[in-house]
């Protein structure tokens, strides 16, 4: 078990946006998180990556938290996030350094691994610019990068599709594939819907705070008969059915 | 639109206001007292050995003269947002540009009567001038800057016009100026004729919102990193600069996780202008002082003040990354990032401590009193970085 989250309530200031919310991610697998704007995405990955404490209930990542072993957690997790955060001081050579340096790798191997990510999203040649010369996407591509080049057993990703070109989202993909069959797990968090119902293994529908449900393609069109086919109707249905 | 530029003229005279009670705090404004008292005292002394016929006041004169140009710019309180959000009414931008003029020249001309006025007594002392020829280097000053202003209006329609014509003619305006005034003044009456009739084409050109907006973040940056020398200012965000010279100073620092924040806070200060250009700017004030000043006890004092007041301005620095998410992401101790952060102060002060002890060994030509300073400085560096600045930071953080 990869990841467990257990009846967490939790949110930004004394008013809960998370309701009482559980599911898992287990080794080998992608879970895509799926929810409309607000509906607590972020605030659910905040909760796993440390950035907010739970009101109640615990997350657990490889059997370790945070409360009792916060650097073995930390250690556990690589992350992306949503818009790309890099240190306007540092050049791109000088964020994989940070990323070796942080996570204790070893320096020769974490730069082979590096130099084959750099490649594939075409940054091999811009190891000198700082984060100002990069566009969204390029930053976004840093971010991957930095990411898994480490050998985090948890990937955290935050709508990783919007803003990548295709040929760079299906590196993206491959990446994932990679990982996964090396026994890692991966929560991502996208809009995307086609995309996460043809590649994600399971999927945990959040909306307003609370999970709807969790599962995998069929469980959901099993439990909702009557709201189409694709992902894409099934949470339009649902979303929809909410606000009425 | 010229509602729009009031609106923000408002804004940001509000802004301004509240950025000058810091700067015109108490302490502030005795200090300039002293300070303009001792150098009018100092000035009318210099005044009363000087008289005409010498070689070099006008040259003085046209270096003074020439650098006032260079004080305050087209102020057009334009936002980077506006590229966005303006460009449908893109057309009407001359309205809000000539409304931003009129205010960028009335706030133009303060300096260049405040500085005519404190060279007024140096100019009838030693050159042979009448009114007339006074009132004509004034006039030239203000027609300069009015022209130098509208060379930066019209960069916005047309790239032509640059600055390097600009201070061309500003140096051969002055300089006609320093030998026959009204003729410098002509000079810069028709350049000024000649910059502001290039607004009637406006109208159908397009507009450069790029330059625009780069020059107004540069001028506001000036300002902002002005009144940061007094208080902290939140907009203000320095520039990097790769600096590949200094990496000497930060490639020694090993890779190692204990190192992640002496890594971080190293290259930052490298390379980020806006802390070590405070240290780099108290560090150089003081050592202009104690270089001026003499005595015994006053080199030691100013020393010991400075250290504490770069050291003080140095906290907030502690925090520069506690906006990044990484920093609580990596799986490093949180002890490591004060202990980290302590040694690149103490490096930081010492760097100051020594420079001072020279200066005040050059300023009071006493071993003795550039020794004592010595010791003292690296005492209070020792102490302000082991002591006072961990239970500063501890506070904030609890």
């Amino acid at each position: 078990m990869s990841l467990d989250v257990k009846n967490v309530v939790g949110g930004y200031s004394q008013v809960p946006v998370l309701k009482d919310i559980s599911f898992d991610v287990h080794d080998g697998e992608l879970v895509g998180l799926i929810g409309l704007n607000g509906a607590g995405k972020s605030t659910t990955i905040n909760h796993i990556i440390g950035l907010l404490t739970p009101f109640s209930g615990s997350i657990e990542i490889n059997g370790f938290q945070i409360a009792t072993n916060n650097k073995e957690y930390k250690k556990q997790i690589a992350y992306i996030p949503e818009i790309p955060v890099l240190y306007t001081e540092l050049t791109l050579r000088e964020h994989i350094e940070m990323t070796i340096m942080a996570y204790g790798l070893d320096h020769e191997q974490a730069w082979t691994k590096a130099h084959a990510l750099l490649k594939t999203f075409r940054l091999d040649n811009k190891l000198e610019w700082f984060p100002v010369d990069f566009s969204k996407g390029m930053k976004q591509k840093v971010m991957i990068v930095c990411a898994f080049m480490t050998n985090a057993q948890l990937f955290v990703i935050d709508e990783p599709f919007l803003g990548l070109d295709p040929l760079a989202v299906n590196d993206l993909l491959d990446l994932i594939n990679d990982r996964k069959k090396q026994g890692a797990s991966i929560l991502m968090s996208t809009h995307v819907l086609d995309t996460a119902e043809r590649f994600c293994d399971r999927f945990v529908l959040i909306n307003d705070g609370k999970i709807k449900i969790e599962g995998d393609l069929a469980e959901i069109k099993g439990a909702f008969p009557n709201a189409g086919d694709s992902l894409n109707n099934i949470y339009l249905a649902l979303a929809k059915g909410e606000a009425q | 639109m010229k509602d729009l530029f009031k609106q923000r003229m408002t804004r940001h005279l509000a802004e301004m206001t509240k950025y000058l009670k810091y700067v015109f705090n108490d302490f502030f404004v005795i200090a300039l007292l002293f300070l303009i008292g001792g150098l009018g005292l100092s000035y009318s002394n210099l005044l009363k050995q000087l008289h005409q016929g010498l070689w070099w006041p006008g040259i003085v004169i046209f270096a003074v003269t020439l650098i006032a140009q260079g004080f305050s710019h087209l102020a057009t309180l334009i936002e980077p947002a506006d590229r966005v959000f303006l460009i449908p009414r893109e057309a009407e931008m001359v309205d809000y540009l000539k409304s931003a003029r009129r205010y960028s020249v009335w706030m133009a001309l303060i300096p260049q009567i405040v500085i005519w006025f404190v060279l007024l007594p140096f100019m009838r002392v030693t050159m042979n001038w009448n009114v007339i020829d006074l009132l004509g280097v004034l006039l030239a000053m203000i027609f300069l800057k009015g022209a130098g202003i509208d060379t930066a209006l019209n960069q916005a329609y047309d790239h032509r016009s640059t600055n390097r014509v600009k201070w061309l003619v500003n140096v051969v305006a002055l300089a006609t100026a320093i030998i026959a005034p009204s003729l410098g003044m002509m000079i810069s009456a028709v350049y000024l004729v000649r910059q502001s009739i290039q607004k009637r084409h406006f109208a159908n050109k397009s507009l450069d919102w790029r330059y625009l907006i780069e020059i107004e973040d540069a001028r506001m940056l000036a300002v902002y990193k002005f009144f940061n020398l007094f208080t902290d200012v939140p907009n203000i965000q320095a520039t990097n600069k790769r600096r590949r010279y200094l990496d000497f100073l930060v490639n020694r620092i090993k890779s190692t996780p204990q190192n992640v924040y002496l890594s971080l806070y190293g290259r930052s200060i490298v390379r980020n202008g806006e802390y070590s250009g405070l240290h780099l700017r108290l560090t150089l004030i003081g050592a202009i002082l104690l270089v001026g000043v003499g005595g015994t006890y006053l080199p030691i004092l100013i020393g010991l003040l400075f250290i504490y007041l770069i050291g003080f301005q140095l906290i907030p620095f502690y925090f520069h990354f506690s906006g990044n998410v990484f920093t609580h992401i990596y799986p490093v101790d949180q002890q490591l990032q004060i202990a980290s952060f302590r040694r690149v102060i103490s490096v930081m002060l010492t760097i100051s401590a020594v420079i001072f002890a020279i200066t005040a060994l050059i300023g009071s030509r006493s071993i003795m009193v550039g020794g004592l300073s010595l010791l003292l400085n690296l005492i209070e560096s020792w102490l302000l970085t082991n002591r006072f600045i961990t239970t500063k930071i501890k506070q904030k953080l609890n």
